[in-house]
C-alpha cells in the first residue's frame, strides 16, 4: 500500500515542491491551504504522515497537531513542522508536548525532507509490522 | 571738674570750720556754745546744699532719661550719678547693639529658613509632578518621603502587620514589609544588607494596580553623606510596560521580517535543489524556472516595500509639504490603476467633490497612499465588479473614500489590517501581497498629514476605506503675512 502523506501550507510554492518530491518517491500526496482543511480531511481519512506548516490562517500548525494527538485514528503519526521561526520558536518544548517528530527550519532542503518522511514512515511501518 | 570734687570741697570746708571753731573756743575769743551753734550752722548749710545738689543732679538724670537728645557728657563729670549714669547707658547701649545683632541673626536665620523651605517645596513639587514613583527611607528605614506616582507601591496602614522583630535586620525587613509591596520590600532589604557590594540595586516586577497590569522597573540606591555615613535609601520605580512593549514590537517585526523572507526563499531552495538533482523533465524544469522567477518578484516587492517603508518612517525621505487641490492628487492616482482595473474588468470610477478642497500635503506621498488603497481595491475585488474613488468637505477636513465591492475583509481582521505583514488571511491568495501596504497608508496619512483613516467593511460585499485630512492652504496665509508685514 502506497503511504498518504498530508502537506499543509498556505505558501502555494513550498506546497507544490514538496508534493512534487514526494510524489517523485511514489508516495501519495494530498496538499491543504492551511490547518483546519487538513484537520477536516485527517477525520476522513487518517494519513501515514503529516508535514505541516507552523503559521497558517484558521488554524495554525501547533493547533492542527494538538488535534491529530488527540484524535484516536492520528494519534500515533509522524508530524513535521515546517517553520520560519528560528530562535524565537521553542522546538524541544513541542517536541515533548506534542511528540512532533521533526521541526524544520525554512529554507529546508526537499531532499533532507524526503529522507526524514522515509525514515518515519519505515519507522512507523516496523512498528506496526 | 571732677563730679565728685565739690563733695570734697564741702568736706574740707566743714573740716576748716571745725579747726576755725576749735581754735576759736582754744584761743578763748569766742564761747564753745557760740562755736558749736556755728559748726552746726555751717554742717545743716552743707547738708543742704548737698541735698539740693543731688536733688539737681537726680533731676538732670531724669531729664536725661526722659530725653536721650539731651548733651550727656557733662552729666558724666559734673553729676554725682554721672558715671554711674553713663556706665549703666553704655552698657545699655551695648544690650541694644547686642539685641540688635540677634534680630539680625533672627532675620537672616528666617530668611534662609524661608528660602529652604521654598527649596524643598519647589523639590517636593518636582519629585510630585514626575510619572516616576519616588520612595525615600532615612537611616532608620523610616518613610520619610514618597510622591503620588508612589503610592500605588505603598501599603495602607490597615493593611499594616504589628510583628516587629528585636533584630535591627528583621527591624528594617519588617518595616519595608508594612512599607511597601513585598517586591520593592526585597530589593529595599537587599540594597540596605549588602550595601557593601554595591551602593544601587534593580529589579523588575509586574504589578496590577485599578485591573490593569503593568511591567515596572525599581532601582534602589543607597544615599551617604561626604563622610560615607548613611543618610538612607532612594527607590525610584519607572513604569517600563512602553519600553517592553517596543521590544516586544520590534522583535516581533523581525520574525515577521524574516518569516516573510524566508517563505519565498523555501520555495526557491527547493526547487533550485530539485533542479540541481535532474529529477524534472524539461516541461516542469520550465515551469519550476518560472516559479523562481516569481518568487524572486516576490522577494523584490518585499525588500523594496520595507524599505520604503522604513525609508519613510525613519524620516529620510524629505516631507515637502505644499499647497495643492486635493481633487488634483486623486485624479492622478486614479489614471495610474484606471489601465490596471480595466485589464480585470473592474469598473473604476470617481466622484470628486464639486468644491475645491484645498490641502497642505505631500503630492506624492499622499499620492501613493492613494495609489496603494486603490491597487488593493482592485486586486481584492473580483471580475466585473466596481471601485470608486470619492472626495467630499466635512467640516474642517477633506474626506477620501476608497471603496470596492469586492472580498471584504473578516471582523476578526479588521484591527490588524494596518499592522506590519499582516495579510488577511482568507484573501491572500487572490493576490500578491507583503502585508506592507496599508501599514504605509496608515502612516502616511496619521503620521505625515496628521489625518486620519477607518475601514468599514462586510465580507462579500465590499470594504471603504475613509481617510480625513485636514483643510486649508497654509503657504498663501504666509505669503499674505509676509505681505502685510513688508507693507508695514
Amino acid at each position: 500500500m502506497v503511504p498518504l502523506v498530508y502537506v499543509c501550507d498556505d505558501d502555494s510554492h513550498i506546497v507544490r515542491a514538496i508534493s512534487m518530491k514526494l510524489k517523485k518517491a511514489d508516495l501519495e500526496v494530498e496538499c491543504f491551504p492551511d490547518g483546519l482543511a487538513c484537520w477536516e480531511r485527517i477525520q476522513d481519512r487518517a494519513p501515514n504522515m503529516v508535514i505541516t506548516d507552523l503559521q497558517m490562517p484558521r488554524m495554525n500548525g501547533l493547533e492542527l497537531c494538538e488535534k491529530i494527538r488527540d484524535f484516536t485514528d492520528s494519534q500515533s503519526i509522524p508530524v513535521t513542522l515546517l517553520t520560519g521561526k528560528g530562535f524565537e520558536f521553542d522546538h524541544d518544548e513541542y517536541i515533548e508536548t506534542l511528540k512532533i517528530t521533526n521541526v524544520m527550519v525554512k529554507p529546508f532542503s526537499p531532499k533532507k525532507l524526503l529522507a526524514q518522511v522515509q525514515e518515519n514512515l519505515n519507522f512507523t511501518h516496523d512498528l506496526i509490522g | 571738674m571732677k563730679n565728685y570734687a565739690k563733695y570734697w570741697y564741702l568736706v574740707v570746708l566743714l573740716i576748716v570750720v571745725s579747726c576755725a571753731d576749735s581754735l576759736l573756743v582754744t584761743s578763748g575769743l569766742t564761747n564753745p556754745a557760740i562755736a558749736l551753734v556755728i559748726a552746726l550752722t555751717a554742717s545743716l548749710a552743707g547738708w543742704a546744699w548737698l541735698v539740693k545738689t543731688i536733688q539737681k543732679d537726680r533731676d538732670q538724670i531724669m531729664a536725661c532719661l526722659k530725653n536721650p537728645e539731651l548733651n550727656r557728657s557733662k552729666i558724666q563729670h559734673k553729676n554725682f550719678f554721672g558715671s554711674l549714669f553713663t556706665e549703666a547707658l553704655q552698657k545699655i547701649e551695648h544690650s541694644d547693639s547686642e539685641l540688635l545683632s540677634t534680630k539680625q541673626v533672627q532675620t537672616i536665620l528666617k530668611a534662609r529658613l524661608n528660602s529652604l523651605i521654598k527649596k524643598e517645596m519647589l523639590r517636593e513639587s518636582v519629585l510630585e509632578s514626575l510619572d516616576t514613583g519616588i520612595l525615600i527611607f532615612d537611616a532608620q528605614h523610616v518613610l520619610e518621603f514618597s510622591n503620588s506616582a508612589a503610592d500605588d507601591f505603598l501599603i495602607s496602614k490597615a493593611d499594616q502587620k504589628d510583628t516587629h522583630s528585636d533584630s535591627s535586620l528583621s527591624l528594617s525587613k519588617t518595616l519595608f514589609n508594612d512599607t511597601v509591596i513585598p517586591e520593592l520590600s526585597r530589593l529595599l532589604t537587599k540594597t540596605i544588607q549588602r550595601k557593601d557590594a554595591t551602593s544601587c540595586r534593580r529589579t523588575e516586577f509586574e504589578f496590577t494596580s485599578n485591573g490593569s497590569t503593568n511591567h515596572f522597573c525599581a532601582i534602589a540606591t543607597n544615599l551617604c553623606d561626604e563622610n560615607q555615613t548613611a543618610l538612607g535609601t532612594v527607590v525610584v520605580i519607572e513604569n517600563n510596560g512602553e519600553e517592553n512593549k517596543e521590544k516586544t514590537n520590534h522583535a516581533e517585526f523581525v520574525s515577521s521580517v524574516a518569516h516573510e523572507l524566508k517563505t519565498p526563499m523555501s520555495g526557491i531552495k527547493a526547487y533550485v535543489e530539485m533542479l540541481i538533482d535532474g529529477e524534472c523533465e524539461a516541461d516542469e524544469a520550465m515551469e519550476l524556472y518560472g516559479f523562481i522567477n516569481e518568487q524572486i518578484d516576490r522577494l523584490t516587492r518585499l525588500v523594496n516595500s520595507m524599505l520604503n517603508l522604513a525609508r519613510i518612517e525613519s524620516g529620510v525621505v524629505d516631507i515637502k509639504r505644499h499647497d495643492y487641490e486635493l481633487n488634483d492628487i486623486l485624479k492622478k492616482a486614479f489614471d495610474v490603476i484606471s489601465p490596471t482595473a480595466a485589464e480585470k474588468e473592474i469598473t473604476i470610477t470617481t466622484q470628486l467633490s464639486d468644491l475645491y478642497l484645498p490641502v497642505h500635503v505631500d503630492k506624492d506621498m499622499l499620492g501613493q497612499a492613494i495609489i496603494n488603497l486603490l491597487s488593493n481595491a482592485v486586486k481584492y475585488t473580483p471580475n466585473g465588479h466596481e471601485v470608486c474613488l470619492r472626495s467630499r468637505m466635512e467640516e474642517s477636513s477633506a474626506v477620501i473614500e476608497v471603496r470596492d465591492t469586492g472580498l471584504g475583509i473578516p471582523e476578526d481582521s479588521l484591527p490588524h489590517i494596518f499592522d506590519r505583514f499582516y495579510r488577511v488571511p482568507e484573501n491572500n491568495r487572490s493576490a500578491a501581497g507583503t502585508g506592507l501596504g496599508l501599514s504605509l497608508v496608515h502612516f502616511i496619512v496619521t503620521n505625515v498629514h496628521n489625518g486620519s483613516i477607518s475601514v468599514q467593511s462586510k465580507v462579500n460585499e465590499g470594504t471603504c476605506f475613509i481617510i480625513n485630512i485636514p483643510l486649508g492652504h497654509k503657504e498663501k496665509r504666509r505669503v499674505q503675512q509676509l505681505a502685510a508685514s513688508t507693507n508695514v
